[in-house]
């Protein structure tokens, strides 16, 4: 079924194969044996599986092992040497690559600006003792505290989904 | 075998002996995917070979294709003397499993629970006894590699009789999961140590489809099966470059 997705699996330029008259310029005095491996894991854990009629060229889409999630049974096993198997390091790189990092660095840079309105918010209100009140006694519209409201959704929505 | 699409039919021969017929439909269940051809070598009387392939085509549509067929793995059927019927016999007629381990533990030669015949519709009676630890233990031990091969494997779906034989009813169950339903923890693991040791392909991942979870979940140690080949299939294909000038690792997905 990979046979013949190199061009698919591998889409960018500088991993066009080698050839003379493809009229590139590579660096050819360093030329690599080139080691494919398929690391199957995945297929043990829930994702779509996307099937050709050779026939009719009718296009079915279906989920497979639904619900399995293979990193989160790994990650509650008792078992802690299984992680030092490349298949699964091979793994858990890949998803930190492509989804984690990310994911993760967008909830880091909200967690950041989150503290940097609270120091704000604190400085202006606490320590320089802004009041809160208008002259007419109404209360004041703070543009941080609304701010900080905001701030707080993305932790809660993170919590609960 | 026949070229009916009935499962098996019962015959009598020009000697009057009973003979049954079983269809090369009723073999569809050895695929792995369903995509797969099955290959039927029984040209020899003693040495019947089905073989499951992948058709894939080869070349390219400017200088041609060319159809080839990739063999995933091959059963031996293996025709069962009297013998070794009568000792099949005995083993379900145990009122007991110590009877059954008895029974195996006592065979000078095992080779007999390793040959698959079509009197178990396929399946070698190793697998059949998966439910097991202790006939495990004995018949997958290393002493009997002898008997063992990588060309044909002892475990793969089995075909295994619901209710009644009026019924033709099947259901499609590997030895690890019969061994699972029978909570043999122990024999899973040893089916696994001989997977990882004579299986070791990334065909043998299909058994692992669907109860992986389970094996994770009763705490069975996978370590072994992770490093294997089982899950991690490196592969040589002429469609793809053998060389490149860039050293780097890269990750990718395809589905």
């Amino acid at each position: 079924m990979i046979r013949k997705h190199y061009n698919t699996v591998f889409p960018e330029d500088e991993f066009e194969p080698m050839s003379e008259d493809s009229g590139k310029k590579m660096d050819t005095s360093k030329v690599y044996k080139i080691k494919y491996s398929l690391n199957m894991l995945p297929s043990l854990g829930s994702y779509m599986h996307r099937e050709t009629d050779t026939y009719t060229g009718e296009t079915t889409i279906e989920f497979k092992n639904d619900g399995v999630n293979i990193l989160q049974l790994c990650a509650e096993s008792d078992e802690i040497k299984i992680f030092e198997t490349e298949s699964l390091q091979d793994l858990v790189t890949f998803k930190w690559d492509n989804i984690g990092w990310g994911f993760h660095l967008f909830g880091c840079m909200v967690h950041i600006t989150y503290i940097v309105i609270l120091i704000l918010y604190t400085n202006l209100v606490y320590i320089e003792g802004e009041s809160v009140r208008n002259d007419d006694g109404t209360e004041k519209q703070n543009p941080l505290s609304i701010l900080l409201l905001i701030g707080i959704i993305y932790p809660a929505a993170y919590e609960f989904a | 075998m026949g070229l009916s699409s009935t499962d098996k039919r019962a015959v009598v021969d020009e000697k009057g002996t009973d003979r049954m017929i079983h269809s090369l439909e009723s073999c569809n269940y050895l695929k792995v995917d369903k995509n797969n051809y099955l290959l039927f070598e029984c040209a020899k009387p003693t040495e019947k070979i089905i073989s499951i392939q992948q058709q894939y085509l080869k070349g390219d549509r400017e200088n041609g294709e060319e159809s080839e067929f990739w063999n995933l793995y091959n059963v031996r059927l293996h025709d069962i003397t009297l013998r070794e019927l009568l000792l099949f016999n005995s083993l379900y007629v145990c009122k007991t499993l110590s009877e059954i381990i008895n029974i195996v533990n006592d065979q000078p030669n095992p080779s007999v629970f390793y040959k698959s015949c079509l009197e178990l519709d396929g399946a070698p009676m190793v697998s059949i006894l998966s439910f097991d630890s202790r006939s495990m233990s004995f018949l997958l031990d290393d002493q009997f590699a002898e008997y063992f091969s990588y060309q044909y494997p002892l475990f793969y779906r089995n075909k295994i009789q619901k209710g009644q034989q009026a019924d033709k009813k099947y259901f499609y169950r590997s030895a690890i999961d019969s061994a699972l339903r029978s909570n043999q923890v122990r024999a899973v693991s040893i089916i696994m140590d001989y997977i990882v040791k004579y299986q070791n392909n990334f065909v043998s991942s299909f058994l692992f489809q669907k109860n992986f979870p389970t094996l994770m979940e009763k705490g069975i140690e996978v370590k072994n099966l992770l490093e294997s080949h089982v899950f991690n299939y490196t592969f040589d294909l002429d469609e793809w470059p053998s060389t490149h000038t860039n050293p780097d690792e890269h990750r990718r997905p395809f589905n």
